[in-house]
């Protein structure tokens, strides 16, 4: 069978050159997505370079399988939120585009161009074209005048990733999103378009999907679209309110959490219950190109104070829900506008949150925010406070728009015992850390911002992938089943878990050569460990040091394969065939 | 944390199962031909029928037009199908369904504009299903500019001449057997006769696209925001 060829479009915007490039052998190695990503960031960015700078590059990847287990799209860059290794996903149709069009490894952009740009890509048509005319807008606007206007000179609905207010402004938790409704969201990934004065990106694909035996990949594609397991998952809630879906269980068992973290039950809970959003205010299910199991809820709410419109799903992007004593008939108008404005809803409600908090306990004044009495619950301040941050006005806002630890630097230690946030400088958001049969303390308190692994790199969406696992077992044996398929490999099941081994390693490789080391990055907020929280049931969670450390030992050991430490096991290093990063992170004490 | 107890039941019988995996076992062994989940509901009809599209059910997986082209062409590009959706910002993201209904004799327009005659692009009374005769058409693609539900394509890198929904039924025998409306997981897609349909003519599923998308943008009227609805809404 014959094998394909895995094609990256590079672009530089400083010389406004494009070229493609082989990197099959790449991807045998590393797969697409944020696998590729992490070598690109490894060899082309060096040593310290600045996230906003222009040598910083923005890949924005696929892989061999996407469009197959769902559409996901990996980009990589080194975050401006962290300094470390970023990685941004997201679904809908760019995926899609890009396969058709051929670059099947993704689009690499490097370098920063003189003045606001979008780029244009149709099939082999690659430009750098104009955006002064989109620049400053919302995105709203910006994606509809784009495609209409893309329309009008090819006939073709073009797939959009662009960036609002503050990707233009670098808030470091800056986003890019695509169709109005999805969103790549972490690492302040719409910073580095920003900083690049890339305003978007435009791809149109009309080419044959690039696979080595089309029957093959089809027999699949059919056995799944047409399998129970399939409809099952599809007639499930998951199909009326989407990723919504999993938040009842953690709350009613104290997954959840209140009021910036300080309770883990409150009854406001109801007004977020997954029902209001499908009864009230969804207007009709969406999906990815390929997925069978649509899981996109559009909302639309129509009140005296004008019109809105957006997605609102999964823990993730209602942090207001529970932490800002909010429920969905606020959220709904808020997260419209956190979408319009292109930031990071996770990291924008939490720290909005903590900006109620605070101002309840006199930490931040009304001076500080520019005049708002932020109070708990409060649409309207709430609003103008996003406003606010995602123009960096007025002393607090400013803070904010850095994120976690330069505001913590601004407002203070005692700010410091208030804030709800990640070993990777990202808000908690939703997820109680102190409930331990939920195990999110761990991810958390671990974390340095990289992808999920295989899910980013072959790419699989994690949502589209359960019935896969249900027709064809866990997630290494779907990944290895489409990929020969798609790819024309005849990879075993070790080979896939060494290559899943290896972008897990080197993803952290990347990150503890940014500065990130275990030791001094890992953490959970103090309040993990000093103030316990009840669910609604009654039981009463919270960490102490030695079972946090305990069970910290056990994940790195057991899931995360690293030595008792958090540090990389050297013989797996060799063994991986990523021995040229020991003289590199050994002098950091990161090998043991 | 305690878990819900969940059984998966079987669709065809009334077992429970304890796995998805001891699910799909039961079936592949109790029940090897049942059909397809939630679409042949019924038997496909005998007498004509057509492709008919509930458009707030799609969710624009494009699916069905994988299907066709696969069908078709033997690979898998949407571009390459006879049925497809295109997905419209209103400002939300929305599919439309574009599907040939293989319309009635009063109502043909491709027919009627194509220049040869009898026409190249026609309604076969035997096989009941639209065909283009590929010898005698010659490719001025008059058909697909009169049709208003965009529904004859071309495309070049598939063939040199347009192509038009035939059902499934590639030797033109009246073996018809839409695979896209197996495949549909939303089941917007489905395949019913004449006699089945109060209104006689096709007029509903006949309007463009564009007309379909305007139609359901209204429900997101008005938007007083500062945003374009693609396609411009009227009232």
């Amino acid at each position: 069978m014959a094998e394909i060829k895995f094609n990256l479009l590079e672009v530089d915007l400083t010389t406004d050159r494009s070229r493609i490039v082989d990197v099959t052998e790449d991807v045998k190695t590393y797969l697409g997505g944020c696998g590729l990503g992490s070598k690109l960031v490894w060899d082309l960015v060096p040593q310290g370079t600045d996230p906003l700078g222009p040598d910083n590059i923005l890949h924005i990847g696929v892989g061999p399988i996407t469009g197959l287990v769902g559409t996901k799209v990996s980009c990589s860059f080194l975050s401006p939120l962290t300094g470390w290794v970023g990685e941004a996903g997201i679904s809908g149709c760019i995926g899609d585009e890009l396969m058709r069009a051929n670059y099947n490894a993704g689009i690499l952009v490097r370098g920063k161009a003189s003045k606001p740009v979008y780029l244009f890509v149709y099939n082999d048509r690659v430009e750098i074209r104009d955006a002064s005319d989109l620049w400053g807008q919302y995105l709203v606007k910006t994606e509809n005048t784009l495609r209409e206007r893309l329309y009008q000179e090819t006939g073709q609905e073009f797939g959009t990733l662009c960036i609002g207010p503050g990707g233009e402004n670098l808030v470091r938790f800056a986003n890019a999103t695509s169709e109005n409704v999805h969103s790549a969201s972490n690492g302040g990934i719409g910073a580095v378009f920003g900083s690049k004065n890339l305003k978007g990106v435009a791809v149109k694909g009309t080419r044959t999907l690039p696979y080595a035996d089309h029957n093959r990949v089809w027999q699949l594609k059919k056995t799944y679209a047409m399998h129970p397991a399939t409809m099952v998952q599809k007639v499930s809630e998951w199909g009326r309110y989407g990723a919504n879906d999993g938040m009842r269980a953690l709350l009613n068992y104290g997954g959840d959490s209140f009021k910036n973290g300080h309770s883990s039950w409150d009854p406001v809970a109801d007004k977020s219950d997954g029902y209001i959003h499908e009864l009230s205010y969804r207007v009709w299910t969406h999906g990815c190109p390929g997925c069978a199991t649509p899981c996109f809820q559009p909302f639309f709410k129509n009140t005296p104070r004008g019109a809105f419109s957006g997605e609102l799903r999964h823990g993730n992007t209602c942090g207001l829900c529970g932490n800002a004593m909010m429920g969905f008939d606020e959220v709904e108008e808020i997260n419209s506008l956190v979408e319009e404005l292109g930031v990071d809803a996770e990291n924008v409600h939490g720290l909005m949150a903590w900006a109620m908090d605070l101002y309840e306990h006199g930490i931040i004044t009304r001076t500080d925010l520019g005049g708002i009495d932020l109070k708990w619950g409060d649409r309207d301040a709430t609003m103008e406070l996003l406003k606010k941050i995602v123009y960096k006005e007025g002393h607090a806002p400013a803070a904010l728009a850095e994120g976690w630890w330069h505001a913590i630097d601004v407002f203070g230690p005692e700010s410091k015992w208030y804030a709800w946030y990640s070993s990777a400088n990202q808000s908690v958001a939703r997820y109680e850390p102190r409930s331990k049969e939920h195990g999110l303390g761990l991810s958390c308190g671990t974390g340095h911002g990289g992808g999920s692994g295989l899910f980013d790199a072959a790419t699989m969406c994690m949502f589209a992938s359960f019935p896969f696992f249900a027709i064809w077992g866990p997630p290494q044996e779907v990944a290895r089943t489409f990929i020969n398929a798609a790819a024309g490999w005849e990879l075993s099941i070790e080979q896939i878990n060494d290559i899943t081994q290896r972008i897990d390693f080197f993803s952290r490789c990347l990150s503890i050569r940014e500065g990130f080391h275990p030791a001094k990055h890992s953490f959970l907020p103090q309040r993990a460990f000093d103030e316990p929280v009840t669910n609604k049931y009654g039981t009463t969670s919270v960490w102490t040091k030695e079972e946090w450390e305990e069970a910290r030992k056990n994940y790195y050991v057991q899931v995360l394969k690293l030595t008792e430490r958090g540090l990389l096991p050297e013989e797996e290093l060799q063994r991986l065939g990523l021995e040229f990063v020991i003289p590199v992170l050994k002098p950091m004490d990161a090998i043991d | 944390m305690t878990q819900e107890i969940i059984k998966y039941a079987c669709p065809y019988c009334d077992q429970e199962l304890d796995t998805r995996s001891v699910l799909k076992t039961h079936i592949e062994t109790a029940h090897p031909s049942v059909p397809v989940w939630g679409r042949e509901i019924y038997p496909p009809p005998k007498g004509v029928a057509f492709i008919d599209a509930d458009v707030m059910k799609c969710t624009g997986c494009g699916l069905c037009a994988e299907a066709c082209s696969m069908h078709h062409f033997g690979v898998i590009n949407k571009d390459f199908a006879r049925i497809y959706v295109r997905n419209f910002l209103l400002p939300l993201p929305k599919a439309i369904i574009v599907t040939c209904s293989q319309c009635q004799a009063e109502e043909r327009p491709c027919e009627q504009a194509c220049p040869i005659s009898p026409p190249a692009i026609y309604f076969d009374e035997k096989t009941l299903h639209m065909v283009i005769d590929e010898d005698r058409c010659t490719g001025c693609l008059l058909c697909r500019d009169a049709c208003g539900t965009e529904a004859i394509r071309f495309n070049p890198d598939a063939s040199d001449k347009p192509f038009v929904c035939d059902l499934c039924d590639t030797e033109n025998t009246g073996e018809r057997n839409p695979q896209c409306v197996k495949i549909c997981p939303t089941t917007a897609l489905y395949y019913h006769n004449r006699v089945e349909r109060i209104r006689p003519l096709r007029d509903s599923s006949r309007k463009s696209t564009d007309e379909k998308a305007t139609m359901v943008a209204r429900r997101l009227y008005p938007l007083t925001r500062e945003s374009i609805a693609y396609p411009v809404w009227r009232p």
